[in-house]
């Protein structure tokens, strides 16, 4: 043996424990702990983030009209109660979080806030509530719950999931109320390549209003309702039929109108009067083009008037930009019946009732995924006939001149998210 | 020479292996059957948490990956944006939950191959022993 030979000899032995330990049953043993503590990590992880999920969604928009002339009062003329010829950064600005956390494999528990600049951004709570899967496609749902009486209402305030700036007033700033609490289920069925959505509702609200001279609360009882969703290819079709009795007390606003108590009851009060809410919608979208179609009603028995609103839109996207054009109209009936009612219900009848047709030109740019920009005016044309003369959406006639022949039109630039 | 030979047309073929398509895979214990696009269609859009009676997890990629947007390419014919747009309805309104995301394509591998439930989807590169393809997306 060579010195070098003698001197592996040694190294050899001593290394050969080391070659062992280097042995492929060990290796195994290292792979598998490695694979466990990954999978454990995964585990922790997922565990956290299966049970709790939080989205959200946020708009940020600025409105107003070109309508300079004045009401009787010497105040700007508004849109809805809300715009006026001024820049407003606040009308609407929005935002909007959801918890929802997962209690078992069939329920959850979900908490929806929404805060608007117009409320100062004072947080609401619009949905707060339990789901139970009865089934694998019946799910049952309490507590407060927006309701669902239009295509889009439910999900009225996420303005990324629709191309407009607002979704078309004409249909959708109608109902005064759109929040429940009560019970709802749904049941998703298919026949053949068609799925729908069958969903039925009960409950009550009681809403404070303070659109009018006074603060006053719908009070909404024995409210039901059923809407079905249907879905086939690129189409998506959409009824819905929504009843309740309303209850409203109107004697608060005697002082801020003047008129004596006696004259705000029943009948100009409702109570318990049968209301009625309807839509009937079609969506298409193929990816490039877009259409949308509702029209919608609401009736209510006694002195307001039955009020009907529609819209034909149709939007092409060429990349992130899609530009759409939108006809709205609205109409009103049942004034002049009214009239049996007694003077202060033809008032307030005459001052409800609503004429208008409305031409949008918009554009949305997508910004990237989740974030949205639009741009879009709307005109307002043939508010008034030889029979009825309203100002549309805006302030009505009893309070200020006619503008139709201010070509009132409203502009909206808003930024929508959705994350 | 033959070595050779073997190399350049293994060579040639690889162009041909880097433009496959997706597959959609389940664990080889799954006791899922295969899929056409419809069926997978209904799986990731509605929610399903169910398919013949078997209970299912479904496994998306990383919102912004490129493989998530040519798998609902393929499958749905729908962009990230419509998608976005699609789940905000469904969230905000209550009707559903977008499906869980992993972190990475070897971690869809990882969970699929030991969750018996599981169903993801792959590139053709990424196919392993313990994965069963159920559908290949063009």
């Amino acid at each position: 043996m060579t010195t070098t030979t003698r001197m592996l000899v040694p190294a050899v032995l001593l290394l050969a424990p080391v070659v062992q330990a280097q042995s492929p049953a060990s290796l195994e043993d290292m792979e598998r702990r490695l694979e466990q503590l990954e999978m454990q990590q995964y585990e922790k992880q997922n565990n956290w983030s299966d049970r709790i999920s939080v989205n959200g969604f946020m708009t940020y928009g600025i409105t107003r009209h070109d309508v300079h002339v004045r009401a009787n009062n010497g105040d700007p003329i508004d849109y809805i109660d809300r715009t006026s010829d001024e820049i407003s950064h606040r009308e609407l600005s929005r935002a909007g979080i959801q918890f929802n956390a997962t209690i078992s494999d069939e329920t959850s528990a979900t908490v929806q806030v929404l805060a608007r600049g117009r409320d100062d951004y004072d947080a609401q709570v619009q949905w707060a509530y339990l789901s139970h899967d009865l089934s694998p496609s019946v799910t049952v749902r309490a507590g407060r719950m927006v309701l669902p009486f239009f295509m889009h209402t439910q999900y009225n305030n996420v303005g990324y999931t629709y191309h407009w700036a607002t979704l078309p007033g004409e249909a959708y700033d109608v109902v005064p109320f759109d929040t429940m609490e009560g019970v709802d289920l749904s049941w998703n069925l298919n026949t053949g390549p068609v799925s729908h959505r069958l969903n039925v509702y009960g409950g009550a609200t009681d809403v404070p209003s303070f659109s009018l001279p006074a603060p006053v609360v719908y009070e909404v009882s024995e409210l039901t309702g059923i809407n079905l969703t249907s879905q086939w290819r690129d189409w998506t079709s959409w009824l819905s039929y929504s009843h309740a009795e309303v209850t409203l007390d109107l004697t608060d606003l005697a002082g801020p109108t003047g008129l004596p108590v006696a004259a705000l009851e029943e009948p100009v009060s409702l109570d318990e009067a049968q209301t009625y809410i309807s839509s009937v919608g079609l969506q298409y979208d193929n990816g490039a083009m877009v259409l949308m179609a509702e029209r919608t009603q609401l009736g209510i028995e006694g002195w307001f008037p039955t009020k009907w609103g529609g819209y034909v839109s149709a939007g092409y996207r060429f990349g992130p930009w899609m530009p759409h054009v939108t006809w709205g109209a609205a109409n009103a009936h049942g004034v002049s019946e009214a009239q049996s009612e007694g003077p202060v219900a033809a008032n307030f009848s005459a001052a409800n009732q609503v004429r208008s047709k409305s031409w949008t030109l918009g554009l949305r740019y997508e910004l990237e995924v989740g974030v949205a920009v639009k741009l879009e005016a709307q005109r307002f044309y043939d508010m008034s006939n030889d029979k009825i003369m309203t100002n549309g959406l805006f302030t009505p006639q009893g309070s200020a001149p006619s503008i139709e022949e201010e070509e009132p039109t409203v502009f909206r630039l808003t930024v929508d998210a959705a994350f | 020479m033959l070595q050779k030979l073997s190399v350049f047309f293994l060579a040639l073929c690889c162009p041909a292996l880097s433009f496959a398509g997706l597959l959609v895979v389940v664990a080889e214990s799954s006791p899922l059957a295969e899929m056409d696009r419809h069926e997978v269609r209904q799986l990731y859009m509605d929610n399903a948490s169910r398919v013949d009676g078997h209970a299912v997890t479904v496994l998306d990629m990383p919102e912004g990956s490129q493989q998530r947007e040519r798998f609902y390419q393929g499958a749905t014919g729908k962009s990230a944006s419509q998608l976005k747009s699609y789940w905000a309805r469904m969230i905000f309104t209550g009707q559903g939950m977008p499906p869980r995301q992993v972190k990475n394509a070897r971690d869809m591998v990882q969970q699929v191959k030991q969750n018996p439930g599981a169903v993801g989807y792959v590139q053709e590169a990424d196919l392993q022993e313990g994965l069963r393809v159920l559908l290949r997306l063009p």
